[in-house]
């Protein structure tokens, strides 16, 4: 059990990466394990292979790939994006002092007023009508008379001034409603519609 | 007891050979810190960008050199990756160092063009078994171990490894950076890169007794061809 467990840590331990309390452990098993020992040697040689691969001291940077480098910065793709040019926002606030918060609360008050817009019907949307309730079972009234009960249609939807949009307001075989408050083109917009 | 104190013996070899690399040790090419250059960078001194390049470009090309085995290749991301570095500087976090972000840079490129360079190109391991006349002298920094047959074939095994376990093998292994840096370079937990550079070691040493099995296979037949 002991051996199964240190033989998962050879592959750190080659490479110095145990911590000290996993290293004193480690160390422990190879004075008695032969087979470990082995394995552990044969992770070091063959992470011996690397090290004429591995980085100098202080690698100096090829030649002329600094100066490649700053001529990039310079005059290349870096121009536009100098960071003592600053972000676009940086620039702009310093440019327009102050400008910054006002555009954001202008464009919060622009925001809030179209939801309000929006919330009151503003955008002229007409209700929406559920299908199969009857056929049809609503009609739009175009003058002020009330119909009678034996009307074709069977009842009558009264749509107030301020419709909700999607939300239906009276629908089915209704008690009849004056339609006065609505105005002649808004009448005749909701009555062309092919759904009533 | 000979096999404890040959141990202990390759202990002290191996960490006389391990470097501190980075920012705990910073490379003392200037007095200034790094905090104090990005700053003189943000008001305006291009001079002192060009020290951060001096500073750490030698550093950052054996890194992305490590990934991608090319030194044209390496040359580009690097160039690469200190534009993307100046475009940043106005938005650089204080807190964390500046090489673990250069590092992040240039391993996220240099994974990106290996990438696009594996769709282009499929590298066979027995591909390279037989070294080329212009491969082995394309390298600057490992041209020492590129000569050889050898070296060719190393970089062969660690090609073959996956991207996530090929970065922290080339971290850790050729550029000398401990678990800790590594694991703020590709933004995993410490252990998550122990357990990565567990795996790649295991998977390097495998893909290597692998070749050396085929080789002395190859060897064998060619022994028993000569004898008939």
């Amino acid at each position: 059990m002991a051996c199964d467990r240190q033989r998962k840590l050879i592959p750190l331990a080659a490479g110095h990466d145990l911590t000290a309390a996993e290293f004193r452990e480690f160390d422990e098993h190879l004075r008695s394990c032969l087979s470990c020992y082995r394995e552990y040697r044969d992770y070091q040689d063959v992470l011996a292979l690397l090290d004429p691969l591995r980085a100098p001291e202080s690698p100096a940077a090829p030649d002329g790939l600094v100066e490649e480098i700053m001529a990039e910065v310079r005059c290349g793709r870096a121009g536009a994006h100098a960071p003592h040019a600053g972000s676009l926002r940086a620039r702009c606030a310093r440019l327009f002092p102050g400008a910054l918060p006002i555009a954001a609360a202008l464009v919060l008050f622009c925001g809030a007023g179209l939801l309000y817009f929006a919330s009151r019907g503003g955008n002229e949307r007409l209700p929406r009508i559920p299908a199969g309730f009857g056929e049809p079972a609503i009609r739009v009234v175009h003058d002020a008379a009330p119909l009678s009960p034996a009307d074709e249609f069977g009842g009558i939807l009264v749509i107030p001034e301020r419709m909700r949009p999607g939300k239906l307001h009276h629908l089915g075989p209704a008690p009849f409603f004056e339609t006065e408050s609505l105005p002649p083109a808004r009448l005749r917009q909701v009555s062309d519609r092919d759904d009533f | 007891m000979a096999a404890v104190s040959l141990l202990s013996l390759r202990t002290k070899y191996r960490n006389m050979k391990d470097r501190k690399p980075g920012a705990s040790e910073p490379p003392a090419a200037g007095p200034a810190t790094d905090g104090e250059i990005i700053r003189a960078c943000q008001a305006g001194d291009e001079r002192a960008f060009a020290t951060l390049v001096e500073r750490y470009s030698g550093r950052a090309y054996w890194v992305a050199h490590g990934l991608l085995a090319d030194q044209e290749e390496a040359r580009d991301v690097v160039q690469e990756a200190f534009l993307r570095v100046y475009r940043a500087l106005d938005r650089f976090d204080f807190d964390q160092s500046f090489y673990t972000w250069l590092y992040r840079i240039v391993v996220n490129l240099a994974i990106d063009r290996l990438r696009k360079l594996s769709r282009a190109r499929s590298v066979s391991l027995d591909d390279v078994g037989e070294p080329a006349s212009g491969t082995s002298a394309e390298v600057a920094p490992g041209r020492r171990m590129e000569a050889s047959e050898t070296g060719v074939e190393v970089r062969a095994v660690l090609a073959r490894l996956p991207d996530k376990y090929r970065t922290v093998m080339v971290l850790r292994e050729l550029n000398g950076l401990s678990c800790k840096e590594i694991a703020g370079i590709v933004r995993s937990s410490h252990a998550t890169v122990r357990w990565r550079l567990h795996v790649a070691r295991k998977y390097f040493k495998d893909e290597w007794e692998r070749r050396e099995q085929r080789r002395e296979q190859r060897r064998g037949s060619g022994r028993a061809n000569d004898g008939l």
